[in-house]
């Protein structure tokens, strides 16, 4: 994975350059360019083919966003047709087009998001600057799986000594409330062991340091500066009004010089995921058919 | 050197009547391996952790302890910290961080190491240990012998030079416990670090060992050499029980000359006994002959026959599975795959294996927790499904699960004994009940206690209480030795008699073969989801030859049949009469 | 330098992000602060933590009580809204006090959504929960008198969580805040703010008891949480 060789740090940033411009502007171009970019990305990255689930109910939210709108909101000079006595309007329409393409692009890029930067990566980039919440997150992270099977384990042998039973529901709520109770003693006390090995391995100590096992490399720094630029030419743009747009009363975009620069440079920067990993995958055919 | 210097140590807790130590006084050189031991409950616990300033209990205190020279009052904290390492007996609860490498940085980071010298400390760390293969995996995805193996590892980036260890093997099975025990032993000959070790299960650790140190009831009792333990050995001292096999059998046949510890100076000890005997060893050669000749009473060998004769008729059996398929997940892998077994009423079955090998699934799915996918499963002759929900919890079946804390449901230990009655006897005879039930297991003192300040042995025990008052025909225990030292098992041992007695059928899970080997009827193994080898007791055991009990790899040809000390005693005397 | 770092940090760069955001996205100009708003409000706090001595066993047992409401939502994940996160926010708060109660609520949210996917929802989540969580700390001299108290609060704390996601729900698709789409969306989510409300009382009823009392002794036996 081309991804595993980047620091998360540039990772996250990266992710947060191609989803706010798409959230907070409202040209048409920014979330349909984003949506573009990340179903290219899906197509190489993804292991297995989305499931027909996922595909039914992305397209039923996307089909509620684009229907609520006009719905909703009757501004717009265009008018399709009447319902109820108000006035389905076609700006109305394509507003509510933008922005399901914006609420899919978004979800589906953190869906990226979510596969490279795992929770190990968040913590790094946490951990720098809020050490000891990181600490809190990992270990809670790390208690999760564990008092899932205690608890788990602590229902089983109830329902093994008769706590459970009968199926009737009030009796499982307050024999799952037992359980929880049960679980809330262990954890506790867990809790308490767990502390006693950190204080024996120097936990409360005066200068705790934060240990990554990412590095910030040449790579990171370049590929941070190139997109920092990039951004810094979008927001440039943006600011500019070169990338202004209004749906209502009638559709109407602005233009001036910056706006195909920006345009260009925000797409560069949604393509850079997808062309990173085609690139890669290049280099690597190319190394193993040299070996 | 003397790295550790304890001198006339006493403590007391709060609230207590007698001191929990008294009067302890010993040196630890630096570079050696002690092992302390003693009974449960004799103070080895409170002991390491005085020496652990982080973690010295409050109590009232006299006496010193000097750590290189350095009185503990002065110590800095960063040198106790870094120079004293401490592992204890839960493998989970040592683990802070989520992923592998995160807790191998978490002790340098307390320490404010910098970052490029922690980068090269954990990268050796995880060499050495051999854990660069699941260095990025979440910690929660371990064994529980990797989790030891990490907790340890993670104690050592920190280059202690003193690590104590309070039963580090206590929750491990038998595989990973060897593995533990033979990595802390390269760990202290390769780099030198000063040992001190609390253990109850001997028979591993002791050829490791330079000294013993031995405490009983808070006083120490012994500090000398290996060999020097010989003597206490020799006048029974209650810590025979946890010797090795060798040692244990040295003692019965009151052997003069040094102390055996390993199955082949057993065997050469024995072997000594035999060729010092006139009897041709031919007429040894029957093992039926040697079995009679070794259990005291034959009805052993005789139950196993009637069984054999009976096992066809179903109404004799408690529970008997058949083609039995399991998974958890339903594109996982089959946990039990074609498994049948037939346990007989009245006898008391063990089950062996080898972690995930599916004993537990197999335990579950008798007592009605889990259902199995195909198979058909009977208890008592009635068909598992046709039992409603919770019939089968209430007075059929009752489980002991391995962590006898998941059966206190109050704060109060006789109030879940209460509870368990609660449907199975009438209220009149309730407090009765419990009392006998108490009695029984000599549990009636722990009544009024909170389940969690009760020691393991004690939790146990109250666990068991509470289990039996649910009246089973069927007790199913999943692994009752874990972590208990040998005096429990004894009165465990006697606990399963009374059972039989009353005609409980037993099914016990355990890694413990000698537990097997001295109370079980029929031994079966689990092995590949299904059990192979079904066979009675003796029979599994001497025509095993790797899956065995110490005693009978000592014993070996020379006495086929003998699978315990006991039995190849009585073959000796057998055959000098 | 870290400390210099992280000053400059909360002083100037994020609030120069929110002015410079607003300026370059004043299209959206009521989505970007409604998300600054909860971003700004969330740091601070979570600095104040940083910045106290918690002693190992402080965190440890907020680190479980984390786990448990995580798993609470894991566990009644089919039930939409019926989640016991909020309960056990509140229950935390009320025994170890406001900081406590935040960071249980707004870490809750972080770990879980590491189960559920991170997103633009998990900074207002954070803000929602921790809230609630503070709130409740500052108050539990009152939220301790009575379990009805509680349990108005728990009510109380479900429709506000639910009439806050609105306001953002409406932002983020508006731009900006306009009542009619509002009072429709709150129309639309009622039986979620229902459940959500139910939920809460349902899961303090069960827990606040049991799960209180142990918090109670163990702060008490073990002197966690003096100093709030």
């Amino acid at each position: 994975m081309a991804y595993e060789r980047i620091h998360p740090a540039v990772l996250v940033a990266y992710f947060l350059s191609v989803m706010i411009p798409a959230v907070f502007t409202l040209h048409p171009m920014m979330p349909l360019m984003a949506l573009a970019g990340v179903v290219l990305l899906l197509l190489l990255t993804e292991p297995a083919p989305p499931r027909v689930r996922t595909i039914i109910w992305m397209s039923l939210l996307f089909l509620a966003v684009v229907i609520t709108n006009p719905l909703f909101n009757h501004r717009g000079r265009t008018e399709l047709f009447f319902l109820n006595g108000h006035a389905i309007t076609l700006e109305a329409v394509l507003f509510g087009l933008r922005n399901a393409a914006c609420v899919i692009a978004v979800l589906l890029w953190c869906h990226c998001m979510n596969r490279f930067v795992t929770g190990e990566k968040w913590l790094a980039i946490l951990g720098r600057h809020l050490p000891k919440t990181a600490l809190l997150v990992s270990s809670a992270m790390r208690l999760v799986p564990l008092l899932r099977k205690r608890g788990e384990e602590m229902r089983k042998s109830q329902q093994a000594l008769g706590l459970y039973g009968d199926g009737d529901a009030m009796r499982q709520l307050s024999g799952g409330a037992k359980v929880f109770s049960m679980l809330v003693t262990w954890s506790l006390d867990h809790a308490v062991s767990v502390s006693a090995s950190m204080k024996a391995r120097g936990y409360g100590l005066r200068g705790r340091t934060t240990y990554s096992v990412y590095r910030f490399r040449r790579e990171d720094a370049i590929l941070l500066t190139l997109l920092i630029a990039a951004d810094a030419l979008v927001l440039t743009a943006l600011a500019g009004k070169a990338l202004s747009f209004d749906f209502y009363p009638v559709l109407n975009g602005s233009r001036n010089a910056l706006t195909v620069p920006g345009l260009m440079t925000y797409g560069l920067v949604v393509l850079f995921a997808p062309i990173w990993e085609g690139r890669n995958r290049l280099l690597w055919n190319c190394y193993r058919s040299k070996i | 050197m003397e790295l550790l210097q304890v001198e006339n140590l006493t403590f007391t807790y709060p609230d207590a009547k007698k001191p929990a130590l008294t009067d302890v006084t010993y040196t630890v050189r630096e570079g050696t391996f002690t092992v302390l031991c003693g009974a449960s409950g004799c103070g080895k616990s409170t002991l390491l952790h005085l020496l652990k300033k982080e973690l010295a209990p409050f109590g009232k205190k006299s006496g010193s302890i000097r750590f290189d020279g350095t009185d503990y009052e002065s110590l800095d904290s960063r040198v106790s910290a870094s120079q004293i390492g401490i592992l204890m007996q839960d493998p989970d609860s040592q683990i802070v961080a989520d992923v592998v490498w995160q807790e191998l940085a978490f002790a340098l980071e307390n320490l404010g190491t910098e970052r490029s010298v922690i980068r090269t400390r954990v990268a050796e760390m995880a060499t050495y240990f051999g854990i660069e293969s699941w260095y990025h995996k979440r910690t929660g995805e371990l064994s529980g012998g990797q989790k030891q193996l990490l907790n340890l590892a993670s104690v050592m980036t920190l280059s202690p030079r003193l690590l104590l260890l309070d039963e580090p093997t206590a929750q491990l099975d038998p595989i990973a416990a060897g593995n533990f025990l033979s990595m802390l032993e390269r760990v202290h000959r390769e780099l030198g670090v000063t040992v001190l070790i609390a253990e109850h299960r001997l028979e591993d650790i002791l050829p490791m060992a330079d000294r013993v140190l031995v405490l009983t009831d808070g006083a120490l009792t012994l500090d000398g050499t290996v060999d020097s333990l010989a003597d206490a050995v020799r006048e029974g001292h209650p810590l025979l029980a946890g010797m090795p096999a060798a040692a244990r059998l040295w003692k019965l046949l009151g052997m003069p000359g040094d102390m055996p510890l390993s199955v082949t100076e057993g065997r050469e000890m024995l072997r000594a006994v035999c060729a010092s005997n006139v009897t041709p060893k031919a007429s040894l050669n029957n093992a039926e002959t040697a079995i009679s000749k070794a259990t005291p009473d034959t009805a052993d060998a005789a139950v196993s026959e009637t069984r054999k004769s009976k096992s066809a008729d179903s109404a004799e059996s408690a529970a008997s599975l058949s083609e039995v398929y399991f998974r958890y997940e339903r594109n996982g892998k089959d946990v039990l795959r074609d498994c049948s077994v037939d346990i007989q009423k009245g006898e008391h079955f063990c089950l062996l294996g080898g972690n995930g090998s599916g004993k537990t699934t197999l335990l579950h799915i008798i007592a009605g927790i889990l259902r199995p996918y195909a198979g058909s499963c009977r208890l008592f002759g009635k068909k598992l499904a046709a039992y409603r929900s919770g019939e089968l919890a209430n007075g059929i079946t009752a489980l002991l699960p391995q962590n006898p804390k998941d059966v206190f449901v109050t704060e109060c230990v006789k109030e879940d004994w209460l509870l368990a009655c609660k449907t199975t006897v009438p209220e009149a005879e309730r407090e009765e009940t419990v009392r006998r039930t108490a009695e029984m297991l000599g549990a009636t003192h722990l009544a009024d206690c909170h389940p969690y300040d009760l020691s393991g042995g004690e939790q146990q025990k109250a666990a068991l209480v509470k289990v039996l008052l649910r009246k089973p025909k069927l007790l199913l225990l999943d692994e009752p030795t874990k972590g208990l030292d040998a005096r429990y098992k004894e009165e465990l041992l006697a606990v399963l008699k009374k059972l039989k007695d009353e005609s409980v059928t037993v099914l016990t899970v355990t890694h413990d073969l000698d537990f097997a080997a001295v109370s079980a009827d029929r031994v079966g193994l689990c092995f590949d989801g299904g059990v192979t080898a079904v066979k009675p007791t003796h029979e599994f055991f001497t025509e095993n030859s790797f899956y065995t009990t110490a005693a009978c790899r000592i014993a070996g040809k020379m006495f086929p049949g003998a699978i315990t000390c006991e039995e190849i005693v009585e073959a000796v005397k057998g055959e000098q009469a | 330098m870290k400390k210099t770092l992280t000053i400059l940090l909360l002083a100037v760069l994020i609030p120069a992000i929110v002015v410079i955001g607003a300026v370059v996205f004043r299209e959206r100009f009521y989505a970007w602060i409604a998300l600054a708003v909860a971003v700004l409000s969330v740091l601070p706090l979570l600095y104040a933590f940083e910045r106290r001595d918690s002693t190992a066993k402080e965190l440890m047992v907020l680190a479980v009580m984390i786990a448990l409401s995580v798993i609470g939502r894991v566990v009644f994940y089919a039930i939409p809204g019926f989640k016991p996160v909020t309960a056990i926010t509140v229950i935390v708060a009320v025994a170890f006090g406001g900081e406590a109660g935040f960071m249980v609520g707004s870490l809750s949210a972080v770990v879980s959504n590491f189960y559920f996917g991170q997103g633009p929802w998990t900074p207002f989540q954070m803000f929602s929960w921790g809230i609630i969580g503070l709130l409740a700390g500052l108050l539990r001299g009152l939220l301790k008198k009575h379990i009805a108290i509680l349990c108005i609060y728990g009510a109380l704390a479900g429709i506000a969580y639910s009439l806050t996601m609105d306001v953002w729900t409406v932002l983020w698709s508006e731009g900006a805040f306009v009542p009619k789409e509002y009072a429709a969306a709150v129309m639309a989510a009622l039986p979620l703010t229902a459940v959500y409300a139910v939920s809460n009382v349902v899961f303090l009823l069960l827990l606040a008891g049991p799960v209180g009392k142990k918090l109670e002794r163990i702060k008490k036996k073990d002197g966690l949480f003096l100093s709030e």
